[in-house]
């Protein structure tokens, strides 16, 4: 309980801080906040898995589809789900929840659905494991293409209610953070660490490096589900290309950019992502170079894989604060 | 190590500095319009998106040449989306934000419908250029505009040549099951022909297949094995321009004869390109013939296309960007205001408008143009104008909510 006070005090300076911009932010900087969390919730997921225990997933966006989806089903009106969905099995006819539960079962379901596939595919490792998992990507995208019933295929589903807010998503980014936080500073995380550094030499310590894989997976999943959700309240339309190859490179590179071996590498990732996109927009605009974002974030990519290769922040915020603090302290004395 | 941060710090504040001169560039002077465009100029929906974009940049360029709507000039915003749904939402709110005082933009249902019902929300007037989901704006609300004409329009239009001028009385449908384009329009184009023939059995039968098929021949055997008890006017095909070229080549390849109808999903260049001769007396709607020029207001824009970007028109959804340009301007110089509401009822208002892909009116009850359908046929590997109609009966719009098959 030594972090007690601490976390509450953080939840608590977060929560003015929302409130400040609940009051003052326009419709489209209100936007990119929201959209800056939901990025964050899936960088930070991913992180646990492609950061900490080495197994580098391209899925993410899958689960997030599964999250989003399931959500979405369990919260549209009752009312309009006959126009809507003519072939909808029985079962969903009725099937309501309300949004926050909505959205655990679409992160659980996805976590289900990670455990399921995490027996075959963790088992493979490095650029095989990268493929399958990418290959189940590709799955969950076809499902839904197909699906129709349930999914109304290329369509999309349209008409989800507008329940996202500021307040659900940091809530959610706050519980992600805490998490994965907890476990990576724990003997669990320690274990992780363990394995994607060498993962022989952890095996030789007795630690069940496929266990601890699969609870990687397995929880990553759940909050990359829990943030499609969001996602599609959000946005109130979705359709499977919503969540393709692009949408996961786009994850990864925040990932990689901030720096995947860190949490808090991961979400400013996600903020830097978000930030760059819309400051550059206009840049393409005024010199009619379309296109120019996408260079220069491949550029950005590149130079960081050279000069950086950790990402931005090979330590967590508070390590490097201090010892900013500490240079400067030093430079003072001398 | 510290070098590294400083080149890194140096090239951070280069791009900051950068995008902050181009953002505070962006005010507008009081004697212009803002008007916003959205289209996935990258990505899937570039081959779409992007001339539709480029016909926008030409009207805008056209429209202030000629000194503006009422003395002021417009100033055009337009974001590339990336054909990403988040980016679709982000840049509408930003336009709203920006102030535009209307929104062009899109080529598909879904980006079209995510920006226009922010755009409704802020009671903004949204023209979809090239989207033609003729429920759109009962989905959406009274600010959607279409600037093309809906898919129940240019099935009907089909089934119409068909049965009056070629008198076929029996057809064979193919439907694309993963396309709902195809199923939309295979569906509208049922109902008509039906109605036309006045014979609830002039439907042979319906086939199926997938969009990213590469051999017909489980469908073709079928078709041959029908042909044989029983007579088979023609073949309409829900096809698509990725698809279109190789089902009409293995059809012919396989002897077929019979006569192919279809939608604006043949309008493409790579239709004779894939299947040569074979595309040969191929018939379909479509927007408008660029091939083959119907009028002098086709001509004069293709043309003005050609000067501005040193080719031709890629397809008919550059005529539609344009259209929905000069339509737009059309609006704000009849409401003589800027108001986004005066020009959503001007808009209204619109009878008769002289458009490259067509004449428009619309009027409150309908946002979708009752515009002519352009029919054609390929005739020496171009696309050549049939005949522009108007169809006498439209299939219910609501139809393609239970789509065959």
């Amino acid at each position: 309980m030594r972090y007690a006070k601490r976390v509450l005090l953080t939840a608590l300076i977060g929560a003015a801080l929302l409130l400040l911009i609940d009051s003052f932010a326009s419709g489209y900087h209100m936007y990119l906040i929201e959209l800056m969390g939901i990025y964050a919730i899936l960088t930070v997921s991913l992180g646990l898995t492609n950061g900490f225990t080495d197994v580098f997933s391209l899925g993410h966006v899958g689960f997030m589809a599964v999250g989003a989806y399931t959500a979405s089903l369990l919260t549209f009106p009752l009312e309009k789900r006959p126009s809507y969905f003519p072939e909808l099995p029985e079962i969903l006819k009725g099937a309501y929840l309300p949004y926050p539960a909505a959205l655990i079962v679409g992160g659980l379901l996805a976590a289900a659905i990670a455990f399921v596939i995490g027996f075959p595919v963790l088992r493979l490792r490095g650029h095989y494991l990268a493929v399958a998992t990418l290959g189940f990507m590709a799955v969950v995208y076809s499902l839904l293409l197909n699906m129709e019933p349930i999914t109304r295929g290329a369509l999309g589903i349209s008409g989800i209610p507008e329940y996202t807010n500021i307040w659900w998503i940091y809530l959610w980014l706050g519980l992600t953070i805490y998490v994965t936080w907890r476990i990576v500073d724990s003997y669990h995380g320690r274990a992780m660490i363990a394995i994607r550094e060498d993962s022989i030499a952890a095996q030789s310590l007795g630690i069940d490096t496929f266990r601890y894989r699969l609870v990687a997976f397995v929880i990553g999943a759940f909050f990359a589900g829990v943030a499609g959700g969001l996602y599609a309240h959000l946005i109130t339309l979705i359709d499977p290309r919503a969540f393709s190859f692009v949408l996961t490179f786009n994850i990864i590179i925040m990932l990689i950019v901030g720096g995947m071996y860190t949490i808090s590498g991961a979400w400013l990732g996600a903020v830097l992502f978000t930030v760059l996109m819309q400051v550059l927009k206009p840049v393409e605009e005024s010199t009619g170079l379309y296109g120019l974002v996408e260079l220069i974030f491949s550029a950005l990519l590149v130079a960081i894989m050279i000069y950086k290769p950790r990402g931005i922040l090979e330590e967590e915020l508070p390590t490097v604060v201090r010892r900013w603090l500490k240079a400067g302290e030093e430079s003072k004395r001398s | 190590m510290n070098t590294r941060n400083l080149v890194i710090g140096i090239v951070v504040m280069i791009v900051v500095i950068v995008a902050a001169y181009f953002a505070l560039q962006g005010g507008a002077g009081a004697q212009e319009i803002k008007v916003g465009a959205l289209y996935n100029i990258g990505g899937f929906m570039g081959s779409i998106d992007a001339p539709a974009a480029n016909g926008v940049k030409l009207a805008v360029k056209q429209i202030n040449e000629a000194g503006g709507i009422n003395g002021k000039k417009i100033k055009l915003i337009l974001i590339d989306t990336k054909s990403d749904q988040t980016e679709t939402a982000a840049a509408a709110k930003r336009l709203v934000q920006e102030g535009v005082v209307a929104m062009i933009g899109y080529g598909d249902t879904n980006f079209a419908r995510i920006a226009g019902e922010i755009a409704q929300a802020n009671k903004i007037p949204f023209i979809t250029s090239g989207a033609t989901h003729p429920l759109l704006p009962q989905w959406v609300g009274n600010y959607m505009f279409l600037a093309a004409f809906g898919d129940n329009a240019q099935a009907a239009a089909v089934a119409e040549y068909a049965v009056k001028k070629l008198g076929y009385k029996k057809v064979v449908v193919w439907v694309d099951v993963e396309m709902d384009f195809s199923r939309a329009v295979c569906t509208y184009f049922v109902d008509a022909f039906k109605h036309y023939t006045g014979d609830p059995n002039s439907i042979v039968y319906i086939d199926t297949f997938h969009t990213n098929d590469k051999d017909y021949s489980a469908q073709i055997a079928r078709l041959k094995d029908k042909m044989k008890s029983e007579k088979i006017d023609a073949i309409y095909i829900g096809a698509t321009p990725g698809n279109v070229g190789l089902i009409i080549k293995q059809i012919r390849d396989a002897g077929i004869d019979l006569p192919i109808l279809g939608e604006d999903g043949f309008d493409t260049p790579e239709m004779v390109k894939v299947a040569g001769k074979a595309a040969e007396g191929t018939i379909f709607a479509t927007h408008v013939s660029l091939d083959v020029p119907p009028n002098d207001r086709v001509k004069k824009f293709i043309e003005a296309y050609q000067k501005e970007y040193g080719r031709k028109p890629e397809n008919a959804f550059a005529a539609l960007g344009y259209d929905a340009m000069m339509l737009l301007a059309e609006a704000i110089k009849k409401a003589g205001s800027t108001d986004p509401t005066a020009i959503k009822n001007a808009l209204e208002q619109i009878k008769g408008f002289p458009a490259v892909t067509g004449t428009i009116t619309y009027s409150p009850q309908s946002h979708v143009p009752q515009k002519a359908v352009s029919v054609l046929q390929v005739k020496n590997g171009k696309f050549v104008t049939l005949e522009q109609l108007t169809p006498e009966y439209m299939p219910p719009a609501e139809l393609a909510l239970n789509p065959i098959p």
